[in-house]
This record gives structure tokens, C-alpha cells and sequence, in this order.
């Protein structure tokens, strides 16, 4: 490696590193020695810290770290093997031999590990993010909008619930858990919905958790598993959703409506991907959610001006989705789609049935969807003032800003 | 040109909880800064400390476990740099990445050999 240029070090390599040693180390050693290999990685990220800042990096820095973490680690055990011994002669050290599994087969099975069914979702990403991503307390609880402390103190007892049960105590064989995929697929979803519809200002931190939650399910769909097509199906997704991204924002961070997006900035090698894993989806036996939302996803991303948007075609999507699961979220999102399809009547009654209060965060959306209805009778009064309601519950300024502008909209056309 | 220590003081970054990413933005600043003392000819000698310390304090059998400092703050490592004078030597000590953590240098100016 070239001598002194920080720009040598792989982007992210502490911590991506972090969640392979953490893994692999884990998958040696048992889960019962958790918080002493989290040390010993801390440990080994520190001396490297103070070695290469002075000296070169060597030419593996994944290699040097693995081989000081685990030199550090079992020292820590040896010291400590009298202690078990003594104290709890379950708790022996394993002597599992090395084995010649991937970084991401190991990674796979701690997630797994993490995305245990006794956990709430949130939960599940929490300690996910923790141990194969690196993040660090803090960053967690930006991400899920917890604070640091009270994040720390559900962690702790995430993994003590874990830990309590017996059988946990090694990483589980894939085979053993295979039920467990849905779980991991969703909490992996959640920390790509907390990056893409951030509610926070932070938006570097926003970016690393979309493509941390891509890095994941990347990793996911890497290893075969049997219902790998839904996978499939939520990287594709993901994909699609992120490849838009760059005409999202504008300079100075306030949110682009799909709209008013510039189409000629979505990434379109992105896109190419989003395809490729949505025919593989597709040609799996499933036909899941995920599905479903990436056809969607699909849909408005191959469509070159809003305004040739087949609403049609989108609202019998959103149909689907609303036959199998009609959230709160999914069942605006159909009302907005038949609106926009011309099937007023079915959108208005599907929305009268909807009460503001379920939607959380989201009751803004409630709001501005009402006042779509609104503006098809050409009620604008009571469009204006249910802007009006959703600029009162808008979460964050960006979502005010594009409000706002809608306001004003309305009142220009009417003067 | 005379030979000055740099000497860093302050909390071990072990017990500053670092997330590993924080870890790395950290040494990418410490590179850049080193990087900076090599390529202009002037950075002699380093070394990082580990936290392991014992200290012998009145004598061959009074050993205590830690640095002899205030609990909180360590030497966490030197580098050995070339300057004409104190002040350029400051003037050196002045990109010290680690400000923002509360650490600070103390910059000591080495006996030369031939006046030992």
C-alpha cells in the first residue's frame, strides 16, 4: 500500500470489519463470550487506530485485525477460564475448530441470532446494527428515534432475553432457524424505511443506514436460503427506492415529491440491478408484500414523466397489497392511487373508513390525501384547510416546506 | 534543527466508546496529519501507548497498577519532530487531531547528545 494516503483504507472498513470479526469470532467461541469479543474488537480497532496512524497500513488490514482481535480475545478467555470453570461449568469454552465458512455465512448466522422471534422488530434491528454493522449506541438511537441511554438499556436486555435461553448460547445452524428469515427481512426493512423516510434532520447518518440496510440484505441474498425469492423481491425494492434518491432532495435539503423529480437524476445503473433481482423474484415460486411494492417501485421508476404514470395499473397493485394486509399506510396509499386512477367513489369510501390517529408520525399524509379528495370536488375551502391540519402535524421541515408551497399553489390559482 | 517531543495526554480511547466508524474518521484525520510531518522531512520518530500501565512509585516493590496521573488522563503516545525553535515546534503541535476529544500535547525539547 502506498505510504501515508488515508484514502487507501476501504470506506467503511472498521466497520463493516467490526460485524465480520464479531461474527466470526461468535461462531468460534460461542455467544455466551458476546461481550468479551465485542472488547476484544474494540480493542484490536484501537490499536490499529494507533498503529496505522503512524505506520503504513498493511497490505490486508482485514487479515491484521482478525488476527489481533482473536490473539486479544484469547488471552481474555484464558484469563478467565479458571472463573468459569469454577463459577459455571456449563459455560466451558468451546472448542469449535476453525471453520472455512465465509465472513458472510457466519454474518448471515448472526443475524439470525439477532432477528430472534422473542424480540420486537425494532429490537432485532437494534442489535443487528450493533453487532454486524458497528453502529455505535448514539447512532442506533438516532436511527429509531430512541434515546442513547434508554437504547443502551434495551439492548442490554435484548440480549440478555437471548442470552437466558439455553439453546442460544452457540449461533444457531441456518437449518435450525430457517423461520427466522421473515423476521431478519423485516427488521432489515425497518432500518431502510428509517433511513428513507427520515424523520430527523440528520441526514448523512440517514444515507449510511439506507445503504447499511442494502449491505445487509445484499449479504442476505448471497446466501442461499429457501425462500431466497423474497429476498429477492426486497432488495429489488430497496433498490429501486434508493435509485431515486439523488432527485430527492434539493440543495438545501427540502424533500422532492415524486412529482416534481427531476427523472434524469435517478441512478440508473441502480435501476439495471433493481431489474435483474426483480425477475429473479419473480421467478420464484412466492408472491409476497415485497412483491408487490417493488412492481410498484418498478413502475414509477420505468416511467419517464409523472404525468404517463399508469394509475391503473398501480391502483390494482395497491389493491393487492390492501387485500393482504391493509395497514394504515397501505390503505391511504391505495386511496391516493384510485384517485389518481379517476375511481373517486371507491377512494373516498376506503378513506372515511381510515381514522387520523392510527397513522402516528404519518397522520400529515392522513391529512394531504384528504385534501386530494378534496380538490377532485373542487372543495377548495376544505382543501386549504386540511393542508392546513397537515401542516400542523408535519414531522420535520422538510415535509412543511413542500406543504407550504402547496398552499401557495392553491392560493395563486385562485386569485 | 532540534529535536522536540510531542506528548499526547488524555482519556484512552478505550473508555471513550467510540463506534467503529468514529474509529476510522479518527485515524483518517491522525494519517492526514502524520502524512503532513513525513512528507516535510520533519517527523523523526512515534509511537502509540497501549492502556495496559503499572507504575513503581517509592520503590522496586511498590508497584501499582496504572499511570501515575490524574485517573481520567494517560499518555496515549509521542511522535519526535524536527523544529528550529520552541515556537515552530508549537506552531507544529497545533494540528493535533485530537482537541475535540479535551487531549492535549505537551511539547518538550530534547537534550541534544553532545551537550549531555
Amino acid at each position: 500500500m502506498k505510504k501515508d494516503s488515508a484514502q487507501d483504507l476501504v470506506e467503511h472498513l472498521f466497520r463493516h470489519e467490526s460485524g465480520h470479526i464479531i461474527s466470526r469470532l461468535s461462531s468460534r467461541y460461542g455467544m455466551v463470550y458476546l461481550t468479551e469479543i465485542e472488547d476484544a474488537v474494540s480493542e484490536a480497532l484501537i490499536r490499529a487506530l494507533k498503529t496505522w496512524s503512524i505506520k503504513d497500513i498493511p497490505d490486508s488490514p482485514a487479515a491484521w485485525l482478525y488476527t489481533v482481535a482473536s490473539r486479544i480475545l484469547i488471552d481474555v478467555l484464558r484469563q478467565k477460564q479458571l472463573y468459569y470453570k469454577k463459577v459455571t461449568p456449563h459455560y466451558r469454552l468451546q472448542t469449535i475448530q476453525p471453520n472455512e465458512q465465509e465472513d458472510e455465512f457466519a454474518t448471515l448466522k448472526l443475524m439470525l441470532w439477532c432477528a430472534h422471534p422473542d424480540l420486537s422488530t425494532q429490537d432485532q434491528l437494534g442489535l443487528i446494527l450493533q453487532l454486524v454493522s458497528g453502529f455505535s449506541v448514539k447512532e442506533i438511537g438516532s436511527a429509531l428515534l430512541i434515546k442513547p441511554e434508554v437504547m443502551k438499556k434495551r439492548l442490554q436486555r435484548a440480549r440478555n432475553k437471548i442470552k437466558n435461553i439455553e439453546s442460544e448460547l452457540t449461533l444457531p445452524e441456518i437449518t435450525e432457524v430457517k423461520d427466522r428469515y421473515p423476521t431478519l427481512r423485516a427488521a432489515i426493512y425497518l432500518g431502510f424505511n428509517e433511513g428513507y423516510y427520515s424523520v430527523s434532520h440528520d441526514n448523512i447518518f440517514r444515507e449510511d443506514l439506507i445503504f447499511e440496510a442494502l449491505r445487509l440484505n445484499h449479504l442476505l441474498c448471497s446466501t442461499p436460503h429457501h425462500d431466497i425469492g423474497i429476498s429477492y423481491a426486497l432488495l429489488s425494492l430497496m433498490l429501486y427506492h434508493t435509485s431515486r434518491i439523488p432527485a430527492r432532495r434539493t440543495s438545501d435539503n427540502s424533500l422532492i415529491l415524486l412529482e416534481d423529480q427531476d427523472r434524469s437524476k435517478w441512478d440508473q445503473t441502480m435501476m439495471r440491478i433493481a431489474n435483474e433481482y426483480m425477475e429473479m423474484a419473480m421467478n420464484s415460486p412466492y408472491y409476497t408484500p415485497y412483491h408487490i411494492e417493488a412492481v410498484i417501485a418498478g413502475v414509477h421508476t420505468q416511467t419517464k414523466d409523472y404525468k404517463d404514470t399508469n394509475w391503473n395499473i398501480i391502483s390494482d397493485l395497491y389493491g393487492k397489497l390492501y387485500e393482504i394486509k391493509a395497514s394504515p399506510l397501505i390503505s391511504l396509499n391505495y386511496c391516493f392511487a384510485l384517485l389518481k386512477a379517476g375511481k373517486v367513489h371507491r377512494s373516498k369510501s376506503i378513506l372515511s373508513s381510515l381514522e387520523a390517529k392510527s397513522f402516528g408520525i404519518h397522520q400529515y399524509l392522513f391529512y394531504a390525501v384528504q385534501s386530494n379528495l378534496a380538490q377532485v370536488f373542487k372543495d377548495t375551502q376544505n382543501q386549504k384547510s386540511l393542508l392546513w391540519k397537515a401542516l400542523d402535524t408535519a414531522p420535520n421541515e422538510a415535509t412543511r416546506h413542500v406543504l407550504k408551497h402547496r398552499l401557495m399553489q392553491i392560493d395563486s390559482t385562485n386569485l | 534543527m532540534k529535536n522536540f517531543m510531542l506528548i499526547f495526554i488524555g482519556e484512552d480511547y478505550a473508555d471513550l466508546n467510540f463506534s467503529p466508524e468514529e474509529m476510522q474518521q479518527r485515524m483518517n484525520k491522525w494519517k492526514e496529519w502524520t502524512g503532513k510531518l513525513v512528507q516535510s522531512g520533519i517527523f523523526v520518530d512515534g509511537q502509540g501507548l497501549l492502556k495496559n500501565a503499572k507504575t513503581l512509585k517509592t520503590g522496586p516493590t511498590d508497584v501499582h497498577d496504572g499511570p501515575y496521573l490524574d485517573i481520567k488522563e494517560t499518555v496515549g503516545g509521542y511522535y519526535v519532530v524536527k523544529a528550529s525553535t520552541m515556537d515552530e515546534a508549537v506552531e507544529i503541535a497545533k494540528d493535533f487531531p485530537d482537541f475535540d476529544l479535551g487531549s492535549s500535547v505537551e511539547v518538550r525539547e530534547c537534550m541534544p547528545d553532545e551537550e549531555g
